[in-house]
């Protein structure tokens, strides 16, 4: 499999008037064409940072980032231009930013395909097809204030989509919708990575979203920590069986988030003994041993 | 409710534009009224320069001011031809001129004369007439017989009839009837008239024609100067004498029509016409002149001392303009950001996000500045030069610029707002740079300039123009820069004080301040417009008034050929007189300072008139070796010991020649006691001039007229007073409109102050409102959240009073150093800039009630627009 989002060491520093806030702390992040990935972390543990930087919106301070075939640091203007038009898309968790509240779901759609200088005349084809697609096609002459929150969003989905991209990010895509839509926007992004082979890249807070993708990776303090992979198997008698196992993200340097639960679980703080044995290594908690001198 | 959607790239925009309609409809409103101004202005400058023109010249005497000239009539074979070829070539005078000059001048007069033949009058008179005989072809709608009837055709043959003006024929005892011996043929007189000259033409220009001069001198008989009218057919008969005399001819000037915007085609124009002789039939030549090309110059220099006067007054105001639009642009932008920043999102181009916008641009602009411009030219009609025409044109464009200037593509996407803080570019301290770098520049070249005599041979420089808003821009870098430090100071005096209010306003006026650049930029120029409009008023007021009284010499000039002795007890005796001072002028006298020149000597008491004039010194009486005198030149000389008519002197002091009014080019004064008997008399006879100095409060043309009847055995007394004078030189049109012209500007920045105000705060609501809620809901008063507000404006209003006040009050000190108000005010010395504390301070009141109404209005549409942002602190 090709990569189609890559990043290393991924760094990005905000600072204004003495403060600064690390977002991102050299986040390391690879995810194959085609793949459906779902993003989760507390807030400010730097997701929004990173989707900003790999929609192109944003530059990240250090590292390095590859999408589609860009280096995203090393983008001039018109380069970062033809990113944004051709090579990804976007959905927001707010319709606010995602549709034009005075424009027709068609028309958000056409102003995309405008902004890209599409043709005029292929514009009406490729609305309806879009439309279509996401079963939207029902309130092409709506304004967003006319069709519901899932309605909404899956316009979205199809104005994202306009100029055919490569990739597709969504944040938190069903942050503002009740269980049904979500689950029917869900489906929508899942359809479109399945028919049209984009890749998505979810960030989410939403467990139902999280467990139903094949990977789902965790950010913590700017960083990649564990990563959940589910697979399917089919046991002796045929039945379907849903795996999933956590892994825990080692960087290049050798260091590694334990998990949350972990730490709490067996007291581990400040300082852990490691114990190298011939297949694994262990963590011994410290704290009733005595200090060493 | 849904609506057919419109896929198309001019779809698109419709929908776009459409939506926040409102907004742009109040900046295109705006903008509309805004260019109807500029466009009005130079308009209204055009005609006031129209008027100026068209009132100097009218109250130009015909003498000095139509096109006239004196020449030779040629010797021509027969009558007929000589006449009609004359007239043909004068005429054709006319019809030759360039335009605009042949607009103005009218269809011309002559008359050819004989030169003036001692006549013998009957019965015996004790007088002697020297007659000319005249020829004027339109004498039959002149000469109107009051006895006889008019002369018929001298043919060579029996007497030559002649028509005398009814004032000769008095003064001469003439009647119908009586033939004067002369040469070639007797005259008959065979008709009294009386001259029709509505325009006064004929008594300016043939004068002699309707009432003969009289010179009279000692010991011989007066001599009459008078003409008599011939039938023109007459012409032929007596060529050769008509060829030794002269011929007048004269173009009236017609000043209703002239235009000041063909001052400088007229100017060489009329100068040329007076230094080419005109070409008559057989060697006939008529040399014009006219007083026009002067007259046109003085004025224009005036006209273009007010343009420049009342540039400076608003240049000012352009800065407040650019903010003001700036701000209703920023308004419209505010509004579309989403758009925009999806669009941006989606891959639009920075070139695609600004084209969009100048397209608004220019959609909110052009059609309603069209329309103004339209209206104004329609409304009021006026030649204008390029810069008045492009003006209004590029008020207009100035909107979609700041669309595409303001439109910034980069910061559409702001990652983190949370972290948003008020920074700013590395452009700003460029630009600051380039400002205050500016400024200086120009206020340097300006200050080596030095005043320049014409304002005219600069017209509305763009330097001296510029200066006032480079000079504003650069003080509102200062104060933007300097205006943090003793907020800060405070704020830290503030903190130990319980109170939250004035730390937490003092805080936000520091780190964030909710009115940018453009309200302080606002808010300084709009005061120092206002306080430099009032100085200005003032000054040009006093310069007027200074000029005016070195013209009379004191509030109130009485002169005639002599006053009798109690003539200056009486004046002294009226009410409102608080002194007087008896001059005598004698001419001629010799006064020998290393050569001898001839000078008028003042004699006077000089303690009188130093009462009367405190600047003019008390010179010593009698009992000094040398006789104290002031001399008045405009040479740069300083003799000491000097003989006044043999008399040893020695000068005191040198002054100005036009210290005392009408006098020579060098005059001396000296004081009566100290003068000898007999010393000094002159040639010719001495004239007097008493000098009045009225009370304070009191009129001087009431004084004039109480001192006029005082002294009225006199009959040639002629009175002057200050108030007469300065009422006319206020009637010239520049001089009667520059005051409201200031006062206009003062208002004009006071609304453009107001409206940036508002504009400023109505753009700051929303944070206010989100920051109004947490204070609420972190328990602070109503009381105290209006004092949080008032904190908004209250740092910077105050800044700007004092420095907008300073600001104003300084620039025209700057101005009159660049500026020569001379050709407006007249006088010696260029004025220089007068206070007056009251109409500064009212100034100042206005101002300040001004911004505090705005301040109050935008708080209250703030607090309708956005009543939900106080409670919700959400993401946006």
């Amino acid at each position: 499999m090709t990569a189609q989002i890559e990043c290393a060491d991924l760094v990005r520093i905000f600072s204004a008037e003495g403060v600064e806030v690390q977002a991102l702390q050299g986040l390391t992040l690879r995810v194959d064409r085609g793949e459906l990935t779902a993003v989760v972390g507390a807030s400010g543990s730097g997701k929004s940072t990173l989707l900003s930087i790999l929609s192109g919106l944003d530059v990240p301070t250090a590292g390095s980032a590859n999408v589609a075939g860009h280096d995203l640091l090393a983008m001039d203007t018109r380069e970062r231009t033809a990113y944004r038009r051709h090579s990804v898309g976007f959905v927001w968790q707010q319709t606010s930013r995602n549709l034009l509240p005075y424009l027709t779901a068609g028309e958000n759609l056409a102003m995309a395909l405008a902004v890209a200088r599409s043709p005029r005349r292929q514009r009406s084809a490729r609305v309806g097809e879009l439309l279509d697609l996401l079963e939207v096609g029902a309130v092409r002459d709506r304004r967003p204030a006319q069709m519901s929150g899932g309605q909404q969003q899956r316009v979205a989905i199809a104005v994202a989509l306009a100029n055919a991209p490569e990739v597709l990010f969504a944040d938190e895509p069903t942050g503002e919708l009740d269980e049904a839509s979500s689950q029917l926007v869900f489906d929508a992004l899942r359809d479109v990575n399945e028919r049209l082979g984009v890749t998505v890249l979810i960030v989410t807070h939403d467990q139902r979203v999280s467990h139903q993708v094949r990977r789902t990776v965790q950010i913590r303090d700017g960083r990649l920590s564990t990563e959940v992979l589910r697979t399917t198997r089919l046991d002796a008698q045929g039945v379907e069986q849903h795996h999933a196992e956590e892994y825990a993200v080692l960087d290049r340097v050798g260091r590694l988030q334990l998990p949350e639960e972990y730490l709490k679980a067996l007291s581990l703080k400040d300082l852990v003994r490691l114990e190298l044995e011939p297949d694994h290594v262990k963590v011994h908690p410290t704290a009733d041993e005595e200090a060493p001198s | 409710m849904s609506r057919r959607s419109l896929l198309g790239d001019a779809g698109l925009l419709r929908r776009h534009y459409s939506a926040g309609w409102r907004a742009s409809l109040l900046v295109a409103l705006l903008v509309g009224v805004t260019v109807a101004g500029v466009a009005l202005a130079p308009r209204a400058l055009a005609r006031l320069g129209d008027r100026e023109l068209r009132h100097a010249l009218m109250t130009t005497s015909a003498t000095e001011l139509d096109l006239a000239g004196i020449g030779q009539l040629g010797y021509a074979d027969t009558a007929a031809q000589q006449n009609v070829a004359t007239d043909v070539a004068i005429r054709n005078v006319r019809l030759g001129l360039p335009e605009p000059l042949r607009d103005l001048v009218g269809q011309p007069h002559w008359l050819a004369r004989t030169s003036a033949s001692t006549v013998t009058l009957p019965r015996e008179q004790q007088l002697t007439l020297d007659l000319r005989l005249a020829i004027d072809l339109a004498w039959d709608q002149v000469a109107r017989p009051v006895e006889g009837r008019l002369p018929d055709a001298y043919d060579g043959r029996g007497p030559i009839e002649v028509a005398v003006s009814r004032a000769l024929a008095e003064r001469v005892h003439l009647r119908v009837g009586d033939r004067l011996p002369n040469d070639p043929a007797p005259l008959l007189v065979t008709a009294i008239v009386e001259i029709d000259d509505p325009d006064g033409s004929y008594a300016v220009h043939s004068g002699d024609l309707v009432a003969p001069t009289v010179q009279e001198a000692p010991d011989t008989l007066p001599t009459v100067l008078g003409t008599a009218l011939v039938h023109p057919d007459s012409a032929s008969a007596l060529r050769e004498p008509m060829a030794g005399g002269s011929i007048v001819a004269w173009f009236p000037i017609d000043a209703s029509r002239v235009r000041y915007a063909d001052a400088d085609t007229l100017q060489p124009q009329a100068r040329r016409l007076a230094s080419t002789p005109v070409e008559l039939p057989n060697g006939g030549r008529l040399s014009l002149r006219t007083g026009l090309a002067d007259v046109v110059e003085r004025t224009s220099d005036r006209i273009a001392s007010t343009y420049a006067l009342l540039a400076l007054a608003l240049s000012g105001l352009a800065g407040v303009l650019v903010a003001v639009f700036a701000l209703g642009v920023q308004t419209v932008l505010d509004r579309r950001r989403p758009a925009l920043a999806l669009a941006s999102a989606r891959g639009a181009g920075r070139m695609q996000v600004r084209a969009v916008m100048v397209l608004e641009g220019l959609l909110i602009a052009v059609p309603v500045s069209a329309l103004a411009i339209l209206v104004v030219s329609t409304l009021v009609p006026a030649t204008l030069g390029p810069v008045g025409r492009a003006l209004p044109v590029l008020t207009a464009l100035l909107v979609p610029l700041l669309f595409g200037v303001l439109t910034n593509p980069r910061t559409l996407h702001q990652p983190r707002r949370d972290l948003r803080v008020a920074t700013h570019g590395r452009g700003r301290p460029v630009l600051e740079i380039a400002v205050v770098a500016l400024a200086a520049l120009s206020l340097l070249s300006l200050v080596r300039r030095g005043v320049v005599e014409s304002s005219r041979a600069v017209g509305i420089d763009p330097l001296v123009v510029a200066a006032p808003a480079l000079l504003t821009a650069a003080v509102c870098v200062l104060v933007l820069r300097v205006f943090p430090w003793p907020l800060l100071l405070l704020q830290r005096r503030l903190r130990s004080r319980r109170g939250p209010v004035a730390v937490l306003g003092a805080a936000r006026a520091v780190r964030s301040p909710a009115l940018g650049f453009a309200a302080a930029l606002a808010l300084v120029v709009g005061l120092s417009v206002v306080t430099f409009s009032a100085v200005m008023a003032t000054t040009i007021r006093s310069g007027l008034e200074h000029s005016v009284r070195e013209g009379v010499g004191a509030d109130v000039r009485l002169s005639a050929a002599r006053f009798d002795d109690g003539d200056l007890a009486a004046v002294r005796r009226l009410a409102g007189v608080d002194a007087a001072a008896l001059l005598t002028v004698r001419s001629g006298v010799e006064l020998d300072l290393g050569r001898t020149a001839r000078v008028e000597v003042v004699v006077t008491d000089t303690a009188a008139l130093h009462d009367v004039r405190p600047d003019l010194p008390v010179l010593a009486g009698r009992g000094q070796d040398a006789l104290p005198l002031l001399l008045g030149t405009d040479r740069a000389e300083e003799p000491e010991d000097v003989l006044l008519d043999q008399v040893p002197a020695v000068v005191t002091s040198v002054v100005g020649r036009d210290l005392l009014p009408g006098l020579d080019r060098r005059w001396v004064l000296v004081d009566q006691s100290a003068l000898p008997t007999g010393a000094a008399e002159g040639d010719g006879e001495p004239r007097e001039l008493l000098l009045v100095r009225v009370q304070d409060g009191a009129a001087a043309d009431e004084v004039a007229g109480l001192a006029a009847a005082a002294v009225g055995g006199h009959p040639d007394v002629e009175v002057v007073d200050v108030d007469e004078e300065l009422a006319a030189v206020s009637s010239s049109p520049v001089v009667g409109g520059l005051r409201p012209a200031l006062l206009v500007s003062a208002l004009v920045a006071l609304v453009l102050t107001m409206l940036t105000v508002v504009l400023a705060s109505l753009a700051a609501a929303r944070s206010r409102h989100q920051m109004l809620g947490v204070l609420r809901i972190l328990g602070m008063s109503r009381r105290q959240l209006r004092g949080v507000v008032a904190w908004e404006l209250g740092p910077i209003a105050v800044t700007a009073v004092l420095v907008g006040t300073v600001f104003g009050l300084l620039l025209p000190r700057v101005i009159t150093r660049a500026l020569d108000l001379r050709p407006f005010v007249g006088g010696r010395t260029p004025p220089q800039p007068v206070v007056e504390p009251l109409l500064v301070l009212a100034g100042v009141a206005a101002f300040v009630g001004v911004v505090v109404v705005a301040g109050l209005v935008a708080v209250a549409v703030g607090r309708r627009l956005a009543p939900a942002e106080t409670v919700k602190m959400g993401e946006r």
